[in-house]
């Protein structure tokens, strides 16, 4: 290579590198607080699944919404709005697109991507969706996500679903996160397992007083729930999203040091060689003329 | 008793209390130790709690009440 090449080669790299650092930083920021947003609030997601246990018994025989037939599951893809996060689109999409493809035996599937990153997915795979949400910000808000989960809920009553699935990426730590669906609606405490399997045990109490009637509670207490739990996902979501990228960025910005040092390297010799070769030219030329 | 009350934005007071009234759809309830196992939708207004040494009242925006026999758990949406 020429050493003009290689300069110019070790500039763009360098400039990779500082824009890679500068993404870093911005998203270790807001991975700091998507993950302490979400943990602060997974004890309330805990609980209710809990307390969907609880209610179990009684949500059996009061909730007529789940013996309706299965005509149409609804499955709501979270992924995200921008790239440049690793494999974590990738990751969610495709154990979203195996789940869906699992759920196709059972009866039809309509998707409802929420992230940009979503959208592009399933167009590219033909899948035709009605609806799609973007523009849930860096920390999803319950007020950002009233349209999402009053839509999830109303179109569930309307019959329009009769399941409702909800796929997201669980965050597990900094540097793991995991896909992974359950079921939102119906409710059934069996489905919610894989959410709540932190919380303890529940000591069954044969008789739980409800107040004001069981009827009330399923009314005024499962879209409530429904929403919680939504809002818990996104969240999740959220917090592995921002520590994907910052664990993706993290690597690019070492690769790029190396390619640095590397091509520095390069650049060193090249111009080594150059230099040899000057001063061999010269004391030949010297030697024919002496 | 112990109560804990839990909000999304995390658990706000974990501790023993001797007495709580709150408002429940049908009217204020109380809750005293040794309650029976109970689950109840609160509704909008005031929560009084009698805590060790100290008195908790607030306005509440609505919420879920669960009575176990060990523990009591106020779920609310905003403290």
């Amino acid at each position: 290579m020429e050493l003009k090449e290689i300069r110019l080669k070790i500039e763009s790299v360098a400039n990779i590198r500082k824009l890679t650092g500068a993404l870093e930083t911005l998203s270790a920021l807001k991975m700091k607080k998507s993950q302490k947003i979400a943990l602060e609030s997974r004890p309330f997601a805990q609980r209710l699944g809990r307390l969907i246990r609880r209610l179990e018994p009684t949500l059996k025989d009061k909730v007529k919404l789940r013996k309706r037939k299965l005509r149409t599951a609804l499955a709501v893809v979270i992924a995200s709005d921008r790239g440049f996060c690793g494999s974590f689109n990738q990751n969610i999409l495709k154990s979203a697109q195996k789940e869906i493809q699992k759920l196709e035996k059972k009866s039809p599937v309509t998707v409802l991507p929420v992230g940009k990153k979503a959208i592009a997915f399933f167009k590219k795979r033909g899948r035709k969706f009605g609806r799609s949400i973007t523009g849930i910000g860096d920390y999803g808000t319950l007020e950002e996500l009233k349209p999402l989960s009053d839509f999830i809920i109303k179109s569930y009553i309307a019959n329009d679903y009769q399941r409702v699935y909800l796929v997201w990426t669980d965050f597990v730590s900094t540097f793991s996160q995991k896909p992974k669906m359950m079921q939102l609606l119906p409710l059934e405490w069996n489905e919610l397992k894989e959410f709540a399997c932190q919380s303890e045990d529940v000591v069954e109490t044969a008789e739980t007083a409800i107040e004001p009637s069981a009827d009330m509670l399923v009314k005024e207490i499962i879209p409530q729930l429904a929403q919680y739990l939504i809002y818990q996902c996104v969240l999740e979501s959220n917090a592995s999203e921002h520590s994907a990228r910052m664990t993706a960025m993290r690597n690019a910005s070492d690769n790029a040091r190396e390619r640095v040092a590397e091509l520095t390297l390069e650049y060193n010799k090249a111009r080594q060689e150059q230099i040899t070769k000057e001063v061999c030219e010269i004391s030949s030329a010297k030697e024919v003329l002496g | 008793m112990d109560i804990e009350i839990i909000t999304p934005k995390g658990i706000e007071f974990s501790g023993k209390a001797k007495r709580m009234i709150l408002p429940a759809q049908s009217g204020q309830i109380a809750v005293l130790p040794d309650h029976m196992p109970l689950i109840s939708v609160l509704k909008a207004g005031k929560m009084k709690i009698t805590a060790e040494g100290k008195e908790i009242e607030k306005e509440i925006e609505g919420g879920v009440l669960e009575v176990e026999k060990e523990k009591i758990v106020i779920l609310l949406k905003k403290f």
